[in-house]
């Protein structure tokens, strides 16, 4: 599974080194934040924390060390890892969101096998709750004892996470 | 209660920051401050030059600015740059020709200068409040709201918004005003962010432009957000890029003003008029220095 997701990395991270010799600084930014950045969504959202853990400590180091070329600085501050609507410049490390991202992603797939089989819907829910006994219960399991104490084991999506206020809203007002 | 990861990491950052650089953030987190970051650049106006995206992150993110931090006497995170007299305007001018654009998109009846359609301008009761200021000079006063400069409480960072439109309200009007007419303070932060009226301002305006393209009710709500954060984003561009280079201006000014005070003071004599005078008369030649900046005084 490591050498999957060094696989699928390879390309994403080759592109981003390149990104501090384009000589608009701005367009590489805004290639970092919306095309780059996504390439590790999905990867989060299916693979349980600690699966692949040496390149995605790899990804977040060549984000920063990017991010920090671009604007400058020795090394980039901790605040522009924060969404829009923290305050920050709308990027983000997978070390911050894999438990939960993970914890989402699984849920949604459960969710549309409940409505795809509906005779495992006992099971699916189960495993939803983090039933001990599946796997994909288990790994819920570990996932949510990997967040804070803090932190509420139902995950926003990644549109709440990196995009602005007015979506967030919008994000909310469609849950209610 | 249960936070959301961001919210987690959020607090965690803001733990190591001081109480200025906090502010900041909370105004950073104000709707439409984004806006600029999420421009497709597919145009050339659409976008900021490497150095203006360094300033802006700079700004945005409440860090002292390169271009600054080498200088003695200057504040790095430039707040005198932003709010420096004579100078400050340039970012007013910067949104005043945007929201000129806006409200020719909207279709609506528009001028650069409304002075004293609203009552005498500046208003003489607001000026005889503040003895001693010129209010002419300083009009970026009542249109940025500088988080920074003003030490508002971070728990409500609005209030700074809130205040830039007051302020517009007592400078343009007197209570009086021509039949049909409503004065509508435009007020904004550092970053493009918006306080309620003028977000509403610039709704009407993205739903006057909607409403020319489609009748259906659902497709005038969905284009209108769109719209409006369209113009959101042209506000916050235009705001950064001025703000931009005030700094580099103020920034080269004050490494120019350090750098000629520091020059000897017999290299200084030598281009001043008095000496090259003196030069002529002492020299041979004739009354003419060789010196390339000799004065040309006779």
């Amino acid at each position: 599974m490591d050498k999957y997701v060094a696989d699928k990395l390879t390309r994403p991270m080759a592109i981003m080194r390149t990104l501090p010799k384009l000589n608009d600084a701005y367009i590489a930014f805004c290639i970092l934040r919306i095309t780059l950045l996504p390439r590790a969504r999905y990867l989060l959202s299916v693979l349980p924390p600690g699966v692949g853990q040496a390149t995605f400590t790899a990804w977040d180091a060549l984000v920063k060390t990017t991010i920090a070329k671009l604007l400058g600085m020795d090394e980039a501050p901790e605040t522009a890892f924060l969404p829009f609507r923290e305050g920050g410049l709308g990027l983000w490390l997978t070390a911050d969101h894999h438990a939960q991202t993970f914890l989402r992603g699984k849920d949604r797939g459960l969710r549309a096998a409940q409505l795809h089989f509906p005779e495992l819907s006992a099971r699916l829910s189960a495993a939803r709750n983090g039933d001990s006994a599946s796997a994909p219960g288990r790994a819920l399991q570990r996932a949510r004892n990997l967040l804070p104490a803090s932190v509420a084991s139902s995950a926003p999506s990644f549109a709440e996470l990196s995009f602005p206020l007015m979506t967030r809203k919008l994000a909310t007002q469609a849950r209610r | 209660m249960k936070l959301a990861v961001a919210e987690h990491v959020a607090q965690r950052a803001r733990a190591s920051l001081t109480y200025k650089q906090r502010l900041i953030l909370k105004l950073s987190a104000c709707p439409g401050a984004a806006a600029f970051l999420t421009r497709i650049p597919t145009f050339k106006k659409d976008r900021l030059t490497s150095a203006e995206l360094v300033a802006a992150a700079c700004i945005r993110l409440g860090l002292p600015h390169a271009q600054l931090r080498g200088t003695v006497g200057v504040d790095p995170m430039g707040r005198e740059a932003l709010r420096q007299k004579g100078k400050a305007v340039v970012a007013h001018d910067a949104l005043k020709e945007v929201y000129y654009e806006i409200s020719k998109e909207a279709g609506r009846t528009a001028t650069k200068e409304v002075v004293g359609l609203f009552g005498a301008y500046p208003n003489q009761v607001a000026t005889a409040t503040k003895k001693g200021e010129n209010r002419r000079s300083n009009m970026t006063d009542n249109f940025i709201a500088d988080g920074a400069g003003t030490g508002g409480a971070v728990g409500a960072p609005l209030k700074l918004l809130l205040n830039a439109e007051k302020k517009k309200i007592k400078k343009y009007t007197d209570g009086t005003g021509p039949p049909g007419f409503t004065f509508t303070p435009l007020g904004s932060g550092t970053q493009g962010e918006m306080p309620e009226t003028t977000l509403k301002w610039l709704t009407d305006a993205a739903e006057a432009v909607a409403k020319r393209h489609s009748d259906n009710d659902a497709v005038i709500e969905r284009e209108k957000k769109r719209i409006r954060w369209r113009f959101q984003q042209h506000l916050g561009l235009a705001l950064m890029r001025a703000q931009a280079s005030m700094i580099f201006n103020y920034a080269l000014a004050t490494t120019r003003a350090q750098y000629i005070t520091a020059l000897p003071r017999g290299r200084r004599a030598a281009c001043s008029r008095a000496r090259g005078r003196a030069a002529g008369r002492a020299g041979a030649s004739g009354g003419r220095t060789p010196a390339p900046c000799a004065g040309h005084g006779r």
